[in-house]
């Protein structure tokens, strides 16, 4: 171990024990998701209160956004109480309780953690299911430190396995331990990182760039924004290992522009780093340099298609460039260049620090490690899960999500984001992993799930995710552009309960053209809602074209079409 | 130097000069591949998919890909004129030509109109080819009638009613008849380095226009030119030489 290491590591001992030491530390669950419901204000109300026997902290979302706003007692012992959708005045009542006396407080509490068992009349949070089916690896620290505090981060081991790595291992090693750890890309394609790295890696080009993909455009999907929030440090200490092992220097993470709680969080992350000397020149006394830079999109969901990203960075409009030329070879200002999800990069610090064959042990044999999946819709636990690869869809539904939250049963999902796929029930005992889920003719894509019970027409689902890629196409290549405007047409002639007899034939033809003309990803995934639902639910599909539904209600998502379409 | 290397196309064996993609080996030597955003002496764009072939890779695997954007490979096996391509490339036209007036091009009488017939039911007056100022030197035309447009299903015909754009000196500009091929956009920033022209808005509306919608004097345009050389349909046309091809074959020049 190295000496700045060690520096690094007892100031971050004496930073973190100054913040316990012998107190009652209270922990806001501030993320975006708690903000929403005034978690910043409970904070900063019991944060102006703060003595010397109570610390308030303010820390990212643990994932269970069905209860926030959380609040979390530490006691001195080590004892913690989940407290859930707390507001001002509970907040106040849970500050004044612990500031007089030294009884666990009962109200609100929905979980408590302790080595001990405690006579409270609630459960462990060991023993909850949406808990215990969990394996936390790229959001282990996620409830638990404040976003971007580097020190917290250095107390969890943080920045250990970039010390591992800049001074016990080469960057082939590198390489080498994420290829074996079979570790493969979460964006949605599902690339194998290591090979990915290796593509790169031994290009002697003087410039080369890694980046970071948080574009994330996917209704229901909220994971990569979730760790950058939350745990910003991993994200970086991936970043910097992914440059020491393609031999980079310089990487963009790329953000979404006006998600300013994410960005904001990782800027200071990224300056912190810089200050305690994790980046720039020398990193860590060593002789590799490393840069980090934010960069923001438009508002456009295509920016988040690799090279599209790389135009939006260069200033330009965001359109695929067409491949080849592939990134590893012509990327960013026609340098060589890596580029990887958030989520992928997150596993990274956690592979180097405790090899490649621990993180090989869980998931299945084609697709290790866990899945950070995000459930939403008619569910009764929403939030972020992250899960080991392999467990099915139904028990992702039933035991972590808890199933509906209506009297009716759930009907179908909506995975990997609106390229991805709609399952019926017949798919729900599919093992939740890359091979699998393509073959139930969804995709796993980002993790994002989306509910929907039997009160959900199958038609106004496929016309709404098809209405949000007709918006959100780029405009540069003619199937996506003018195939997603007429399927839309289509859908919303059979929403209509005005659809013609060819139409199903007239939707295959648009489909078939956009999934092998289009450029990229976004036209060729673009007829992937409708294939996959006529898997499941041809009947009723068939029985909207034959109008004998009635109409549907007009939706509220918008679109890009001309108002002044005629028959 | 490397071996000299070959590529199949169409059964034919043919030279690949260094760094050429398959439609460029095609064009050296007269197999016609349509295409529509290319446009020689400019780099590739691969937005019109017009140019789709089959390719046979020398590992085995067959794959449909852009030929204006594919580098030419040895022994690869390129296949330009098969059902499935032909009918994957009349998909993609029949898309294109539900936002572009087309009446003339599938209607019944197409080949027994003359010149100067005058179409008296069949195709409303705004959908008619032969009033397009470019009408029998249009490259959309040429090219719908290569792939036998019949528009197998028919498509809702969205006609977009823009103003046509006359204020500006020497060109008109009827956004109407544009297919956002692009080429202008490029030949003006790429061959002229002046960029007055961009695409505006994205996804079904997309168009080309100037930033901020200002008149082409206000854009820093220089009326070169260049973007109406390579216009493929009539949607840019100098003032003084609208329906020039037409009067041309009247009057046998």
């Amino acid at each position: 171990m190295t000496e700045e290491y060690k520096k690094l590591e007892s100031l971050a001992k004496d930073y973190v024990s100054n913040l316990y030491n012998e107190k009652i530390v209270i922990k806001v669950q501030t993320g975006t998701s708690g903000q929403a419901v005034g978690a910043d204000e409970i904070f900063s109300l019991l944060n102006s209160k703060k003595n010397k026997n109570i610390n308030v902290i303010e820390v990212g979302s643990m994932g269970l956004m069905y209860l926030e706003p959380i609040v979390v007692v530490i006691l001195p012992n080590g004892d913690k109480i989940f407290y859930a959708n707390v507001n001002e005045n509970i907040g106040e009542k849970i500050f004044e309780h612990y500031s007089n006396s030294d009884q666990i407080l009962k109200e609100n509490s929905f979980a408590y953690e302790s080595s001990r068992t405690l006579d409270l009349n609630i459960p462990n949070i060991n023993e909850l299911p949406q808990f215990s089916k969990q394996l936390r690896i790229a959001t282990r620290n996620f409830g638990e430190i404040t976003p971007g505090d580097i020190y917290q981060y250095i107390s969890t081991g943080g920045y250990s396995a970039l010390n591992k790595a800049l001074f016990e291992m080469s960057p082939e090693d590198v390489v080498e331990e994420v290829k074996n750890s079979g570790l493969r890309g979460r964006g949605g394609a599902a690339f194998p990182t290591g090979v990915k790295w290796s593509f790169l890696a031994p290009n002697k080009a003087p410039v080369k760039y890694v980046l970071c993909n948080c574009e994330e455009g996917d209704p229901g999907a909220y994971n990569d924004k979730g760790i950058l929030e939350t745990d910003p440090h991993t994200l970086i200490e991936g970043l910097i290992l992914n440059g020491y092992a393609t031999n980079s220097n310089k990487s963009y993470v790329f953000v979404r522009q006006g998600h300013d709680i994410p960005i904001n969080a990782v800027e200071r992350a990224i300056k912190e780093a810089y200050d305690k000397g994790l980046l720039g020149e020398n990193i860590l006394g060593s002789n590799f340099s490393f840069d980090m830079e934010v960069s923001l999109t438009g508002d456009s969901y295509v920016a988040g298609e690799e090279t599209a990203l790389m135009e939006a960075i260069e200033g330009k409009r965001s359109t695929p460039r067409f491949k080849p030329p592939f990134p590893a070879a012509s990327g960013l200002w026609k340098k060589p260049t890596n580029i990887n999800n958030v989520k992928t990069i997150s596993y990274v610090p956690e592979i180097i620090k405790n090899g490649s064959d621990w993180f090989k042990s869980t998931g299945t044999e084609k697709s290790s490690g866990t899945a950070i999946v995000c459930l939403s819709g008619h569910i009764t636990r929403p939030g972020m899960y992250e899960i080991p690869m392999g467990m099915t869809i139904d028990e992702v539904l039933n035991d972590v999500g808890g199933g509906s939250n209506s009297n009716k049963d759930i009907k179908m999902l909506q995975t990997g984001g609106p390229l991805g796929g709609v399952l019926g029930k017949e798919a729900f005992a599919t093992k939740i992993d890359f091979d699998e889920m393509a073959q139930s003719g969804a995709i796993l894509g980002s993790g994002g799930i989306i509910v929907c019970d039997d009160s959900v027409s199958v038609v106004d689902l496929i016309r709404n995710l098809v209405a949000f890629n007709q918006f959100e196409s780029c405009g540069k290549c003619f199937p996506c552009r003018l195939g997603n405007t007429h399927m839309y047409d289509v859908l919303q002639r059979l929403a209509d309960s005005k659809s013609n007899p060819n139409d199903l034939q007239l939707l295959e033809r648009i489909g078939n053209s956009m999934k092998i003309g289009s450029l990229c990803g976004h036209g060729q995934l673009g007829y992937n809602p409708i294939s996959s639902s006529l898997k499941y639910f041809e009947t009723e599909i068939m029985d909207s074209i034959n109008n004998k539904i009635k109409p549907l209600e007009s939706m509220l998502t918008p679109t890009r079409t001309r108002p002044n379409s005629t028959e | 130097m490397a071996e000299e290397q070959k590529i199949i196309i169409n059964g034919q064996n043919l030279d690949i000069k260094n760094g050429q993609t398959i439609l460029q080996v095609a064009m050296d030597n007269d197999i016609y591949i349509p295409y529509l955003c290319y446009y020689p002496s400019m780099k590739p764009y691969g937005a019109c998919r017009a140019c789709l072939v089959e390719v046979e890779m020398p590992d085995g695997r067959t794959m449909t890909v852009a030929s204006c954007t594919t580098p030419a490979g040895d022994s690869m096996k390129v296949q330009s004129d098969n059902d499935s391509v032909n009918d994957l490339r009349k998909g993609v036209v029949e898309l294109l030509m539900s936002e572009h007036p087309h009446g003339c091009l599938t209607c019944h009488r197409t080949e027994l109109c003359g010149p100067q017939d005058i179409c008296q039911r069949h195709v409303a007056v705004t959908d008619r080819c032969t009033i397009c100022p470019k009408n029998e030197r249009c490259e959309l035309k040429d090219t719908a009638r290569f792939v036998q447009l019949d528009m197998t299903i028919p498509l809702n015909y969205n006609r977009r009613d823009l103003p046509i754009h006359t204020d500006d000196p020497f060109y008109d500009r009827d956004y109407n008849l544009c297919i956002v091929c692009a080429r202008c956009v490029r030949v003006c920033d790429e061959i002229r380095i002046d960029s007055a022209l961009t695409l505006v808005s994205r996804s079904g509306v997309s168009l080309v226009g100037t930033s901020n919608g200002t008149s082409l004097l206000e854009s820093g345009c220089e009326f070169c030119g260049a973007c109406i050389d390579v216009c493929p349909t009539g949607a840019l046309v100098e003032r003084d030489y609208k329906w020039e091809k037409y009067l041309a074959k009247i009057t046998n020049w």
